[in-house]
């Protein structure tokens, strides 16, 4: 090959190269910064999770009422009923999760598992849960599970 | 091979191909990373507002929102969409969708026959101006909804007038025939007799559609709510004796009529009896 030749050659491969490293270099920021964005959105996700704790005690299906005022606990025959529910409506609402009511008995609020998992969260909070049978306050523990993919 | 002209113009020939390559490929880099930014900040956006709502949605509160550029939110009747982009789940959502703005204010009501059915959350553009004919709605607004003192400084009309007034949002109420129509829109609903302030609102605060979509859902939310209260009955009345009896509530509760539901209950409360809700 002539001089001409193998310089021109030459110019191909590192631009080439030059390229090849560019366009690395671009993909991996295009996935830092895409990755930025599916963070934000776990953030959001564990915000809601967190928010389930003080948002499931407020919900008509298990606040307790006295004439149509809610108070702040929830009501057992609620909870046992809300338990026995088993709606797809609130699938949309919880997702993934398991909800539990412990009093004396564990009443299973609500339970979504998804067929492979590769572990739970918990967070729990203590709760005033009354009694409508006994006309009793009494104090019970509110856990929620969340399943990890 | 190549004569020394031939291989001067293949090299500005190689030069200036490369140089398009590079030139193109920069500018779709550039597209796609504008697209990224906008989603970055939508979804910031996003988890922003959605944090506000939520912090208010077991309450019945009212808060502002503001970022510093105007964005458009949207609704398809289970969640609500920054910017076409980013969506976050809120049921129950009232709001005229397609609006962009970057003042919004909201807040929460509840939503009650007899029993609490669930909490609503209204949204508004913060610089509509509402005027209601019947100034007894105003009572349950909270106060960061501006409220327009005549029908000419206002965005939004509520009134039981009839008039139509060109280019505003015209809502026509008659609470005794239970009637809401949105006049622009040229949809009527009829909700049955004394519906409530709660549907006023409802109307006010969004269109047609999301309107129907809300109602369709707390209706399916108090057939779920009125199952679950019997199942209450049932549990309740095994323990209770005497002058305490169920079995009326329980037919009220399972047709659902409210104003038997809410006699009965009280009936119960008089009794010193357990109440169902």
């Amino acid at each position: 090959m002539k001089r001409g030749q193998l310089q021109i050659q030459e110019s191909i491969f590192v631009v080439f190269i030059f390229f090849i490293i560019l366009m690395l270099s671009m993909i991996v920021f295009y996935q830092f910064e895409t990755r930025n964005i599916n963070g934000i959105k776990d953030e959001h996700d564990e915000n809601l999770f967190y928010h389930l704790i003080s948002y499931v005690p407020s919900m008509p299906e298990l606040q307790c009422s006295r004439i149509g005022i809610g108070d702040e606990c929830i009501d057992l025959s609620k909870a046992r009923a809300f338990g026995f529910m088993n709606d797809d409506y609130y699938k949309g609402i919880f997702g993934y999760k398991k909800i539990i009511l412990e009093v004396s008995e564990d009443i299973v609020l609500y339970n979504w598992e998804p067929n492979t998992y590769s572990g739970e969260r918990k967070i729990s909070s203590p709760i005033s849960v009354y009694d409508p049978n006994n006309n009793k306050f009494i104090v019970g523990v509110l856990e929620v599970y969340m399943y990890e993919e | 091979m190549f004569k020394r002209g031939q291989a001067q113009q293949f090299n500005w020939i190689f030069i200036a191909v490369v140089g398009i390559i590079i030139l193109l490929f920069f500018l779709g880099f550039l597209v796609k990373y504008i697209d990224l930014q906008d989603s970055k900040k939508n979804a910031e956006i996003a988890r922003s507002f959605s944090n506000s709502i939520l912090s208010v949605k077991g309450t019945t509160q009212y808060k502002n929102f503001s970022v510093s550029q105007p964005f458009e939110v949207d609704y398809d009747c289970e969640n609500l969409i920054i910017n076409k982009d980013q969506k976050f789940r809120m049921s129950h959502s009232l709001l005229i969708d397609n609006f962009n703005t970057n003042k919004l204010v909201f807040w929460v009501e509840e939503y009650k026959k007899g029993f609490l059915i669930d909490r609503a959350v209204f949204i508004s553009d913060a610089d509509l101006a509402y005027y209601f004919e019947d100034s007894n709605y105003l009572v349950g607004l909270p106060p960061n909804v501006k409220i327009a003192n005549s029908v000419q400084s206002a965005d939004i009309i509520i009134g039981s007038s009839g008039v139509d007034y060109p280019n505003k949002k015209d809502i026509f109420i008659d609470p005794s025939a239970g009637i809401i129509k949105f006049v622009d829109e040229g949809e009527t609903f009829y909700l049955g007799s004394d519906f409530g302030d709660f549907f006023v609102y409802a109307a006010a605060f969004s269109n047609a559609k999301i309107f129907n979509c809300t109602k369709e859902k707390l209706d399916g939310n108090f057939d779920r709510l009125k199952e679950l209260y019997g199942y209450k009955i049932e549990q309740i009345s095994l323990g209770q004796v005497g002058i305490c009896n169920y079995n009326l509530i329980r037919n009220a509760v399972s047709v659902g009529d409210i104003d038997q539901m809410i006699e009965l209950n009280n009936n119960l409360a008089n009794l010193n009896c357990e109440v169902v809700f």
